[in-house]
């Protein structure tokens, strides 16, 4: 049997949202999960939370982190000045699930590759590559991270991934594991579900004409692009929304034009990786939340409300298309959603939830909003990017 | 709509087109794989077979077919390549045979898998599917060099290939088995056809010899009521004793024909007890000129009995007594007829000089006469025993000798009762009596 739920809680004290939304969890499955995704605001991130979580639903590998302003779920976005939770639980009696946690301490990938070592041992499956692998950890060092999951899983084992969010960009960010709130953690849960899954991961935005080389790079901070500073040339293209002389944060303002990196994957298409620009430097140089290199073909990417509103329904009908699943064969879905993107058309959150729902059949889902998400495109290359929202639909019956 | 989403959309729609095609060419491709393994017509190319059918589906440097006993011992069945060892015992092997697929990124992390492993230390890619192309758990199990070359939704889709193919392969096998049933029954059928044309023929042939026989005979009882000379008269009675031994030769060999071609089991719905005194009663005049008595003893529950087959009962009952006229020469036939322990017994002992173990062995056997070595010569061909064992076979029942140099012999004729037989037949006796008296 398998099974999918949600639950939420808009109760202040961290302990009694636990509990409220485990015992919904729990009476909407008729019996305790196997797996839980937990994810909450940064106001709900502490100890007594998962705490409380892990006593209520005991036998459950927990698995989550902090949101951004919110969790969406199939009954509508759950947000509140005193922070919100949502879980979703699974009942799968013929899979296996493990949840590891490793400290980033220095190492990103070494500590991706014993969390995720940690989650197959709890699995009870050490040797194998799992269905499913997804990570939580806190912005920037994903590229890193995934590098550590391949040293174990091998490359092609899909991810489903998000950064940990906060309501500010204040460093609030958390992850769960098991009974605990960690900070600077990578927490990774493998999944050996025995159903199909859907999966997609795209941004949804379409390129337009105007290109350029990096030519000067370090780390996330983009230097110059085709020789020129990399700030003067992001003012170009986003058509004035960003002054190159103002030094400072350009989330909200690069919202609309993001970096893309084509993936050289596809003949019939081309699937883009997006970077999004975060703050112009006084030195005229570019930061962006995702690793790039010299070299890089940097496309100016385009997007609009509308379509931000409705791209996860998109993602996800893509995910069930992909996969062969009709609506009514799913059992329901995770959603990693971008929590800039998000931010970008928060009044229409619950309009974006109703087209999920619809592209669902009204299945259960749950869908995070991180500062960087993970996820597998159709070559089955895991990546990392922003601004982007990534799906994974479980199935209803036995693979 | 606004460019960008147009742009959106079609980006969406070449996606799910380029799956749509992906799970049509895998389709294809198990399609083709599975008429394959459906038109594989040689028995001996199984394996072979099944690892054809899934090279289009996956790649892979060797692959094995294990199947699992009850208590978990995987045994390699088919392979590519030999495996180190016969056979692995590990809980994750059962779990996958119970139709868990699973994915190894290094199989040398698994050391139940190292029999399967090329040697070296370079990572080797492990998938391992259900897969049970007979009655019971299976599993298939790839190998690539390697690093996580495989997936699990890769391994999760094969696992529905192998579970048709394995179907198939069953259907192909009990198609096999019928095949060779009906040709094996084919080939019974016209052998036992010509068994009982032979054995027809032969108590055709064996008939044809009598008319003339007894036209012989006949001619030279007319001779011996003439007044001839006496060296005529001698060569007529050598004339008349090799006719009449001719005579019951063709005689046991019409017998023989007709018990083998299942002739000779005719419906007699006499009482056991008239059975036997009847044939008894055949051979006292015999007995008596050799100076031998013929005793009776039927039990009353035996007497009353009316068994199937009572003709074939007749023949069995002539052979033994005649058998014992025959051999003992001298002293007391006793004939016994019991009923008890749903079965029934007929004895026919004899005080003649026995046999050894071997002989008693061997006088079952068509043509094999008795001991050889006996001063009396025996007419006969060495059928009558065996004969009568074939009759007790078609009866259900069968003959038994008790025998020992100097000890006399005593063979039984054992045949089961049906059900309340015997009761039945105290009840029909009863009613006998009751309706003469």
């Amino acid at each position: 049997m398998f099974a999918i739920a949600t639950a939420h809680s808009l109760e202040s004290e961290p302990e009694i949202a636990a509990r409220q939304a485990a015992d919904g969890l729990r009476a909407r499955l008729g019996r305790a999960p196997d797996f839980v995704v937990a994810f909450a605001t940064e106001h709900l991130a502490r100890p007594g939370f998962a705490a409380a979580l892990s006593e209520a639903l005991p036998g459950a590998a927990v698995f989550g982190g902090t949101s951004c302003r919110g969790v969406l779920t199939e009954q509508g976005f759950h947000t509140g000045p005193d922070g919100a939770a949502a879980l979703l639980g699974i009942c799968d009696e013929e899979g296996d699930y493990g949840v590891g946690a490793a400290s980033l301490d220095g190492d990103p990938a070494a500590a991706a590759a014993a969390a995720l070592s940690a989650a197959l041992e709890q699995a009870g499956r050490p040797f194998e590559s799992p269905s499913l692998i997804m990570v939580i950890q806190p912005p920037g060092e994903e590229e890193a991270i995934l590098e550590g999951l391949t040293r174990i899983a091998g490359p092609h084992c899909p991810v489903l991934g998000g950064s940990s969010a906060d309501e500010a960009l204040a460093g609030n960010w958390r992850q769960f594991a098991g009974g605990a709130v960690l900070q600077d953690h990578v927490v990774v849960a493998a999944l050996f579900h025995s159903v199909e899954t859907g999966r997609a991961f795209q941004s949804g935005y379409v390129p337009t004409e105007m290109t350029g080389c990096v030519t000067e790079c370090e780390g996330r901070t983009i230097g110059r692009i085709d020789g020129r500073p990399a700030a003067e040339v992001f003012a170009e293209w986003s058509g004035g929304a960003v002054r190159a002389d103002a030094p400072g944060v350009i989330l909200p303002e690069a919202t609309w034009t993001p970096l893309g990196r084509r993936v050289e994957e596809r003949s019939a298409y081309d699937e883009f990786i997006l970077s999004h620009p975060s703050e112009i430097t006084a030195d005229g140089a570019l930061r962006v939340f995702s690793d790039i290199a010299v070299g890089d073909r940097l496309v100016a990417m385009a997007g609009d409300r509308d379509s931000l509103v409705g791209r996860g329904a998109r993602v996800a009908s893509d995910a069930m298309e992909i996969a062969g699943l009709a609506p009514d064969s799913a059992a329901g879905a995770l959603m990693i959603f971008c929590g800039g993107c998000m931010m970008a058309v928060q009044d229409r959150v619950p309009e974006v939830g109703g087209q999920l729902s619809g592209a669902l059949g009204g299945k259960p889902f749950l869908c995070a909003f991180t500062f960087g998400e993970q996820g597998a495109l159709v070559s089955r290359q895991n990546r990392h990017g922003n601004l982007m929202v990534a799906a994974a639909v479980f199935g209803a019956d036995n693979a | 709509m606004p460019e960008t989403r147009l742009k959106e959309e079609l980006a969406s729609l070449r996606r799910r087109h380029e799956a749509a095609a992906a799970r049509a060419g895998e389709t294809d491709g198990i399609l083709s794989a599975l008429e394959a393994i459906l038109s594989a017509d040689d028995p001996a190319r199984i394996g072979e077979t099944i690892f054809d059918s899934f090279r289009g589906l996956v790649e892979f440097d060797a692959a094995f077919v294990l199947t699992l006993d009850e208590a978990g011992v995987a045994r390699t069945r088919f392979s590519t390549h030999p495996p180190r060892v016969e056979c692995v015992t590990n809980p994750d092997l059962a779990r996958v045979a119970s139709g868990r697929a699973a994915s190894l990124p290094d199989g040398r992390r698994a050391s139940f898998l190292w029999p399967f492993l090329p040697s070296g230390e370079d990572p080797v890619s492990v998938m391992m599917v259900p897969f049970a192309p007979r009655a019971g758990g299976g599993l298939l199990l790839f190998v690539s060099r390697g690093f996580g070359l495989y997936q699990a939704d890769e391994a999760r889709r094969l696992k529905r290939f192998g579970i048709v193919a394995a179907q198939g392969l069953s259907a192909l096998e009990e198609i096999r088995l019928a095949r060779d049933f009906d040709r094996m029954e084919r080939d019974r059928e016209v052998a036992h056809a010509a068994n009982v044309a032979k054995s027809r023929l032969l108590g055709r042939v064996s008939h044809e010899l009598r008319t003339p026989l007894n036209g012989v005979l006949g001619s030279a009882l007319l001779l011996r009521m003439k007044a001839l000379p006496e060296d005529c008269m001698r060569t007529i009675a050598d004339i008349e004793a090799c006719g009449q031994e001719m005579l019951r030769l063709v005689s046991d060999l019409i017998e023989f024909a007709g018990a083998a071609a299942n002739d000779g089991n005719g419906a007699h719905d006499r009482p056991l007890s008239v059975i036997v005194g009847a044939v008894a009663d055949e051979f006292r005049y015999q007995a008596s000129a050799q100076g031998m008595t013929i005793e009776t003893s039927i039990d009353p529950r035996a007497a009353a009995l009316v068994l199937p087959g009572g003709s074939a009962i007749r023949r069995v009952l002539t052979i033994l007594i005649d058998n014992a006229v025959k051999y003992a020469g001298a002293g007391i036939v006793r004939v016994e007829a019991v009923a008890e322990g749903g079965v029934c017994r007929l004895w026919v002992a004899d005080s003649g000089p026995g046999m050894s173990a071997d002989l008693a062995a061997a006088v079952f056997e068509p043509f094999r006469r008795g001991d050889s070595s006996r001063t009396t010569p025996v007419d006969g061909l060495g059928l009558g025993l065996p004969l009568a064992a074939r009759l007790a076979g078609d009866m259900g029942g069968r003959i038994e000798i008790d025998t020992a140099p100097g000890e006399g012999a005593r063979i039984g004729l054992t045949l089961p009762l049906p059900d309340g037989a015997i009761d039945e037949a105290a009840d029909d006796a009863a009613a006998r009596q009751n309706r003469y008296a």
